[in-house]
């Protein structure tokens, strides 16, 4: 299954790798990925698209979990089986 | 203020009166701030006994242990520890020196990214390149290790920002409010669950020691009469010989509880992550149960089982939310009745000492005031299954990483936590060795920790293994070139005596508790001894080997 997940993310050290190292550690594997900083420079916006036979639910469940993330989303209609 | 003095004042502002730690080139600063600062540092002889110690004096407090370490082979030297702590959610604050800002990434001496090496294990970290920044990461440093699921937290501290001046204010640590219970929704179907279960089983974790939620979970219990089955880690929520508690499930679980979650129609799994050492096959686990899951870490709802209730909420008032009395009066009295008829007996022939026998005795001897301290094998199992806890404090073992050398660093960690309690370091000879050095420490602080060693020149769980699934070819198992013990820990400055029959267990451990101080028993077990019931890797939980087990 491929899908994409939308994340903001504070900017702080390495924010960005810890969130893609935890999507590969849990099982899900990176095939797309972008991030740019917001106007402001204190956010990243991150958009990762991932494949895995695991629930993308989950893989939301523990991103949300990392202190830098300050929202995390399945893109909507982004799943695709 | 030079920040490493910040950083000592911000610690003892933090309520921390012990820490645990190596000193070397990268971390100077800091113990030049220790040395007078009135802060207590417990010099350890390995980073890793820092680490275990710190998370042996977090479990057994419920404070936050703190670790130091150089940077280098200073910080890797934690890592085990730092991931022990992340399996099992302990709030743990590690804090290693780092080579100058200037010299990151430059392969300097003593320089490796620890931060990044642990991002995998950590609750989360910091790299501090401001002193600026300092009094911020301790603060968030220390409400992260304890809040919510608890957990290891990393403070990376490069030398020139330990040495620069600054003007910096302790940030005030974050009460921690109480949390709320889970939605109502989901409680109200989690009630209706119950109602109509006719074979309910409590399946209780360590979430419920992290959440504090112990005593609520005890009146749940009163109330509903649901019988418990226990987690590893959950050991402790309910005494050991409570009438509803049908003891610990999985893999080395006794029969009736893994008999009573196979045959459920509702698990109520609280504060658990279905750990594949509690389910075995999960496919097979529990095969007729709904599922009602609670937990304060919603990635842990439905992660591996289907929660047919998902409840994500602090344990203690959801208990209480659910808290009514419920009617399965037959089903109890089937599972108690398999309680009692699985019942173990200690009456095995043998002429050197009996583990699972002795460890009891051990246990029921210690009482209320024992913290016994696993390392890992049949003798953390034989703990596990035998002795007699009132406490989850009372059982410190590394469930979720299974870390040998464990024991006597968090023997140390929970006696300078506890000063009053009875700390019993259960070892088995591989794991002992694996920190030894400790003893040391041990004795530089008078610690009046007792070591229990149960020697079979074995790697037991190995050698057990090799015996039943892979045809005896006993590979690498053997450690009958051990050292005579009993001259090691003299040696350390530690008395030791050595027990040979199993007719003198009871004497032994008498004699043990009553040395003035630290102590060390060698207790001879045999070789072939195993740990059972066993259910086969891959296999339902009813399927269970039993061995010798009577």
């Amino acid at each position: 299954m491929r899908f994409t997940v939308e994340m903001v993310l504070r900017r702080s050290e390495r924010a960005f790798e810890r969130a893609v190292a935890l999507a590969g550690r849990r099982g899900y594997e990176l095939v797309g990925a972008s991030a740019a900083l917001s106007e402001e420079g204190l956010t990243l916006l991150v958009r990762l698209t991932l494949e895995s036979d695991r629930k993308p639910e989950t893989l939301v469940h523990q991103l949300a979990k990392l202190i830098e993330v300050q929202s995390v989303r399945l893109e909507p209609g982004g799943t695709l089986q | 203020m030079k920040a490493a003095r910040f950083l000592v004042r911000a610690l003892q502002s933090h309520g921390v009166d012990v820490v645990f730690g190596y000193p070397g080139g990268a971390i100077m600063p800091v113990y030049d701030a220790l040395y007078d600062s009135g802060l207590r540092h417990v010099l350890v002889r390995h980073e890793q006994g820092a680490v275990l110690a710190a998370d042996g004096y977090a479990r057994a407090t419920g404070k936050v242990g703190v670790c130091l370490a150089t940077s280098g082979p200073g910080a890797t030297n934690l890592v085990t520890g730092i991931a022990n702590a992340f399996l099992d959610s302990v709030p743990v604050v590690a804090i290693t020196g780092q080579v100058p800002t200037g010299l990151l990434g430059t392969d300097a001496f003593q320089e490796v990214d620890i931060f990044g090496m642990t991002l995998p294990v950590v609750k989360h970290s910091f790299l501090v390149r401001r002193a600026a920044d300092l009094p911020d990461a301790i603060a968030e440093a220390f409400h992260l290790a304890r809040s919510g699921r608890p957990g290891p937290v990393l403070i990376d501290l490069p030398k020139d920002v330990a040495n620069a001046d600054g003007e910096l204010e302790c940030i005030a640590p974050v009460a921690e409010g109480a949390g709320a219970a889970a939605e109502p929704a989901a409680l109200e179907a989690a009630r209706r669950a119950l109602l109509l279960a006719k074979k309910p089983v409590v399946y209780a974790g360590g979430g419920i020691v992290l959440g504090r939620a112990v005593d609520r979970f005890r009146r749940f219990i009163e109330r509903t009469r649901l019988p418990v089955v226990t987690t590893l880690k959950g050991i402790g929520v309910l005494p050991t010989e409570h009438e509803l508690l049908l003891g610990m499930l999985g893999m080395h679980g006794g029969q009736a509880a893994n008999l009573a979650v196979q045959g459920a129609d509702l698990l109520l799994a609280v504060g658990v992550r279905f750990d594949d050492r509690a389910t075995g096959n999960l496919s097979r686990f529990a095969p007729g149960a709904k599922v009602v899951h609670l937990d304060i870490d919603r990635a842990e709802v439905g992660k591996l089982r289907e929660a047919d209730v998902g409840l994500v909420g602090e344990l203690g008032p959801s208990l209480d939310a659910l808290s009514s009395p419920l009617d399965a009066d037959p089903w109890r009295a089937e599972c108690l009745e398999s309680r009692r008829r699985f019942a173990p007996v200690y009456d095995a022939p043998s002429e050197l000492v009996c583990g699972p026998r002795f460890l009891r005795e051990l246990s029921r001897r210690g009482g209320e005031n024992l913290v016994v301290t696993c390392d890992v094998g049949q003798h953390q199992m034989w703990v596990a299954q035998h002795c007699l806890f009132s406490r989850p404090e009372q059982h410190l073992s590394s469930g979720g990483l299974g870390t040998m050398g464990y024991g006597l660093p968090a023997a140390i960690g929970a006696q300078l936590g506890r000063p009053g309690a009875l700390v019993v370091n259960v070892a088995g000879d591989g794991s002992f060795m694996m920190n030894l050095q400790e003893l040391a420490t041990v004795r530089r602080y008078a610690l009046p920790v007792k070591i229990v060693l149960l020697d079979n020149q074995a790697l037991g769980l190995v050698r057990q293994w090799q015996e039943l699934f892979f045809d005896r070819r006993y590979s690498e198992i053997d450690l009958s070139d051990n050292p005579d013990f009993v001259r090691l820990s003299e040696s350390f400055g530690i008395p030791a005596f050595a027990l040979e029959r199993g007719e003198d267990e009871e004497d032994a451990i008498d004699r043990l508790f009553e040395i003035d101080g630290p102590a060390l028993l060698h207790a001879r077990i045999e070789r072939e001894a195993n740990v059972w019931p066993l259910v086969p890797p891959n296999h339902g939980n009813e399927e269970m080997l039993l061995g010798a087990s009577s």
